[in-house]
């Protein structure tokens, strides 16, 4: 459904992505692991439109979109949750989470609203708080439930779990999987490999802007580079 | 209290203590009001216009005045702040009008704009106005546009042309006696990018060229410049026979008549207003000698009517008088006697005795033109040229206030 | 949205309206008509800046170059062509709205904040200086006059009349520009309009990503700030009827304007109504302390600003705080 083809993404005269390569099948959860600095990010923000690629193809259904703008993919059913969240602090949460439907019909919106706190209850007590007071897990459901309301096929997910106590991190994976049960893929990045293989259906390796290996969850996690460099497991000989 | 209500009660007490602000009650005396610039760029020219404008009231007050009738009314006076803005100059004259019920303005002191919107004020309030240093000619042709709705407007100075004539009068008395030699007849200019600067080069081409005279270059330099080269440069190309520069910075002024000097330019030079700077002089007498200039308004060293006036001044203040404060004095001078001559307070009465002034002060002999401003001139108040001799400034022309002849 | 409007922001509106209603019936003396009618014309010019400074959180400091093109495009046509100033105020809106998206457009591509201070600044003094060289037909320095007043109405036997010493007709016209202005502006901001705004300067990426298009949006704010500030100067040049460049496109209307909206409360909707009100009244008030005037003028700025970081419209009343910590420890209990 979302297909990354030969994206290359440079930063001035810095090149960041050297031909990335990726897919998103409708209704899977997709993992970008990498350490930091690896260009997991950029990725995200390439598929969104944020960053535009000097060169590649990024396509949404066979639509290619490299060189539409942002504001274009939350119509064809993309939205993202930025990294940090990027809640607008000083508005309250309803109107944080309804500004997330903004190319959409108001009523449109009504709906998926409804939809959308049936699924995340927990923010229903703050709808009038305002958000920047809130903490950062419930940050991060408004900024879910904000991505949700453009009622995305697909929804990427920039570092999600940044900064969150593991309790929290628990929810938010439970959130993510309940998201993915209703029908929306998701594609998302974190830096720990045995959280990102093991909620995920397929995952990439990605290492100084490149694509080093893929493959479905258990065979991410399993693999003796993973196990080796980022799960610091030693294989013992046979 | 709610988040909002606190900020409207603030904004409801202010409104209250505007609308509460009580009238002064009401004086025996006559109150005459005057607005100037007392804050601002310009608060040091304001400083002496209120002490000029101060000092005749007291003198008038302690019977040391220049009385028209037997019982001249005794006098107050109240001077507001206008910043140098229009606006608040209208603010100011407004509050004088209702709260201190004036019975005549003296305004603006300096600025020629803010008197454009002060002499609405006149035909508006029924109330007589003498504006006092101000010179811009677009008052004059305000006042000729309409001279019906401006009949209570009076300008206490002369009209900006005044200058450009007398550097043109006097250029023309040096050539016809031969004190100097017009040769090619080529004139040029170095002004700063003001009106001031360019009104007055104007001015004085127009009048050369009607004589005959070619205007080679006229280079304008932002506002205290002190880099000429590539005007000099230019000059030197063209070579002038008179170069006028125009520039309201000493800094600029010294600076142009060193690298002037450097260059050795074989032409005629004649600066305009920033001579008349104290620290002109000071800096750059090594280089200036020679050098005309117009106009020596105001001389205590050379005019001992001056210095009376100025050593007043500094008696009183603790500070010299210059021109700005013996101009207010005189323009104050001129609003009592019209209205000790007119008297009672009756508009038109005061209107019709400023227009009938004829009254010899420390600058000048002040009578108004058909134009509402006062003329200049040998007669009346003079435009004197002066020129640098041995380091001192002496007035050349016109040839009746003379110190010394031309060198 | 609540933090920017406060919680009855038409019932606020609604209560300066019935405050200023009243005003040209009490007999006022001209002084203080005056002196209101100026701070209605700095308030509308106020918001209008804070439109683009508070409320998209673009740091604009050249707006004073749209209140001059105001100003100077009415007073010129009027002049020039005999046209009514009823009619021309609004061309002037457009004239100013126009310049707006001229200089919009070199705004958007520019990322740095003291970069767009730079530019926005350098574009008021190009504006000052057009006007103080177009001496043709500005008269430069010397002074644009002849404005026309905006022309008499007839009701019935009485005539309203404006321009200065017209205190009540001006004071009419500036007020009813100022409610209407404001209420405008309410009804377009309390939307979706005032919520992309708002997104847009919280967090420009967010914004981005949910389909918000920046530069549409951006371009349309300056075009809508500079149109209220174009009006206001319309005004101002039909009241005060001269006008010089350094006089409206100055740095020292720089100064004043951003004191009020600082004073009041950058990018909130009232804000700079009570600034502009706080510095236009008492800098009048201040008369009475003569030679202390600038001074005590000065300290008060001071003052406000460090009791009041967020302005006055950002003021909380210090016993209505305790009262909700206090009711908080009973719940608690």
């Amino acid at each position: 459904m979302l297909r990354l083809e030969g994206v290359n993404v440079h930063y001035g005269a810095t090149r960041v992505l050297w031909d990335v390569a990726m897919e998103v099948g409708a209704g899977e959860i997709v993992a970008i692991m990498g350490p930091n600095g690896s260009g997991k990010s950029t990725v995200l923000k390439a598929a969104m439109g944020l960053k535009k690629p000097s060169s590649g193809v990024v396509s949404l259904d066979n639509e290619e979109l490299q060189n539409k703008s942002a504001t274009l993919r939350p119509k064809r059913g993309m939205s993202i949750v930025l990294e940090r969240r990027r809640l607008f602090p000083r508005m309250s949460v309803e109107e944080n989470v309804m500004l997330g439907a903004y190319t959409r019909k108001p009523s449109e919106a009504r709906e998926t609203f409804r939809w959308v706190l049936d699924l995340l209850p927990e923010i229903k007590p703050h709808l009038n708080a305002t958000a920047g007071k809130l903490s950062g897990g419930q940050q991060q459901m408004v900024a879910i439930a904000r991505g949700l309301m453009a009622n995305p096929r697909v929804l990427l997910m920039d570092e999600p779990f940044l900064g969150l106590s593991p309790a929290m991190v628990k929810t938010v994976c439970s959130i993510m999987q309940m998201i993915n049960e209703r029908g929306v893929a998701i594609l998302f990045n974190e830096q720990n490999a045995k959280l990102s293989f093991s909620m995920s259906h397929r995952g990439y390796l990605l290492e100084s802007g490149r694509v080093v290996l893929s493959g479905s969850g258990e065979e991410m996690l399993d693999h003796p580079e993973v196990r080796r460099v980022y799960l610091g497991i030693r294989e013992t000989a046979a | 209290m709610s988040r909002l209500s606190f900020p409207a009660l603030v904004s409801a007490g202010l409104l209250g203590a505007a609308l509460l602000a009580l009238p002064a009650h009401a004086q025996e005396e006559i109150t005459i009001g005057a607005v100037g610039p007392l804050t601002g760029p310009a608060a040091n020219t304001g400083k002496d216009h209120r002490q000029g404008l101060e000092l005749a009231v007291k003198d008038w007050n302690d019977g040391k005045g220049n009385y028209v009738s037997q019982n001249p009314p005794k006098i107050k006076l109240v001077m507001e702040d206008t910043s140098g803005k229009p606006e608040v100059a209208i603010s100011a004259a407004q509050r004088l009008i209702t709260r201190e019920n004036i019975k005549m303005l003296i305004g603006d002191t300096l600025h020629s704009h803010v008197t454009l919107a002060l002499m609405e004020l006149a035909p508006q309030y029924n109330l007589p106005i003498l504006s006092a240093e101000p010179v811009s000619s677009a008052i004059a042709d305000k006042v000729l546009s309409d001279e019906e709705r401006y009949q209570l407007y009076w300008k206490g100075n002369w009209n900006s042309s005044g200058y450009g004539t007398a550097v043109h009068d006097f250029y023309k008395w040096a050539f016809d006696n031969k004190t100097l030699d017009p040769g090619d007849k080529k004139i040029a200019f170095v002004v700063e990018d003001t009106d001031y600067g360019i009104a007055n080069a104007e001015k004085v081409g127009e009048l050369f060229k009607a004589d005959g005279w070619t205007v080679t270059s006229t280079e304008t330099v932002p506002p205290a410049t002190t880099d000429f080269y590539p005007q000099l440069s230019k000059l030197r190309e063209a070579g002038p026979d008179v170069v006028v520069s125009v520039f309201t910075v000493a800094n600029s002024g010294i600076a142009f008549v060193r690298q002037l000097k450097e260059q050795a330019l074989d032409t005629s030079h004649l600066a305009i207003y920033y001579p008349t700077k104290p620290e002109f002089l000071q800096q750059a007498a090594d280089v200036a000698e020679g050098t005309y200039w117009a106009a020596l308004t105001f001389s205590s060293e050379l005019n001992p009517e001056h210095k009376a006036f100025s050593d007043r001044v500094q008696a009183e203040y603790g500070n010299p008088g210059t021109y700005s404060t013996a101009h207010a004095y005189c323009t104050m001078e001129i609003a009592l006697r019209a209205i000790d001559a007119a008297g009672s307070t009756d508009p038109k009465a005061i209107a019709e005795q400023i227009k009938n002034t004829d009254h010899e002060c420390v600058v000048g002999r002040f009578k108004f033109d058909k134009d509402h401003a006062v003329q200049s001139g040998p007669d009346f108040i003079p435009v004197p040229v002066a020129q640098i001799q041995g380091g001192k400034n002496q007035i050349i022309w016109p040839e009746n206030v003379a110190t010394s002849k031309p060198q | 949205m609540l933090e920017v409007f406060g919680r009855r922001p038409y019932l606020v509106l609604l209560v300066m309206a019935l405050l200023l209603a009243p005003v040209p019936l009490l007999q006022l003396n001209d002084y203080i008509l005056h002196v209101l009618t100026l701070f209605l014309i700095f308030a509308v010019f106020a918001t209008g800046w804070n439109l683009t400074l508070g409320i998209l959180g673009l740091k604009t400091l050249g707006h004073h170059a749209f209140f001059a093109v105001g100003a100077y495009a009415s007073a010129m046509v009027s002049h020039y062509f005999g046209v009514s100033p009823w009619i021309t105020i609004w061309l002037a809106a457009l004239i100013a709205a126009l310049t707006g998206l001229l200089i919009g457009f070199p705004i958007l591509r520019i990322r740095s904040m003291p970069h767009v201070a730079i530019v926005t600044l350098a574009f008021a003094e190009i504006v000052r200086l057009v006007f103080a060289n177009l001496k043709e037909i500005t008269r430069g320095e010397l002074g644009f006059w002849g404005i026309p007043p905006f022309d008499p109405i007839q009701i019935g036997e009485t005539t309203i009349r404006f321009g200065l010493g017209n205190a009540a007709g001006s004071f009419a016209v500036a007020a009813i520009m100022f409610v209407g202005v404001h209420l405008a502006l309410l009804l377009l901001l309390r939307g979706r309009c005032g919520l992309t705004f708002l997104a847009i300067r919280d967090a420009e990426a967010a914004a981005e990503s949910l389909g918000v298009r920046l530069a549409a949006w951006k371009l349309f704010a300056f075009a809508i700030s500079a149109a209220v500030v174009g009006l206001s100067g319309a005004v101002y040049a039909h009241y005060v009827l001269i006008l010089t460049p350094t006089s409206v496109a100055g740095p020292e209307m720089l100064i004043s304007l951003l004191a009020m909206i600082i004073v009041g409360g950058v990018g909130r909707f009232f804000g700079p109504i009570y600034g502009a009100l706080l510095l236009t009244v008492t800098s009048e008030l201040l008369r009475d302390f003569g030679d202390f005037r600038m001074l005590l003028y000065g300290a008060l700025i001071i003052v406000f600003v460090f009791a009041a970081p967020a302005g006055i419209a950002g003021l909380k009343p210090r016993f209505s705080r305790k009262e909700t910590e206090t009711r908080k420890t009973v719940e608690a209990v």
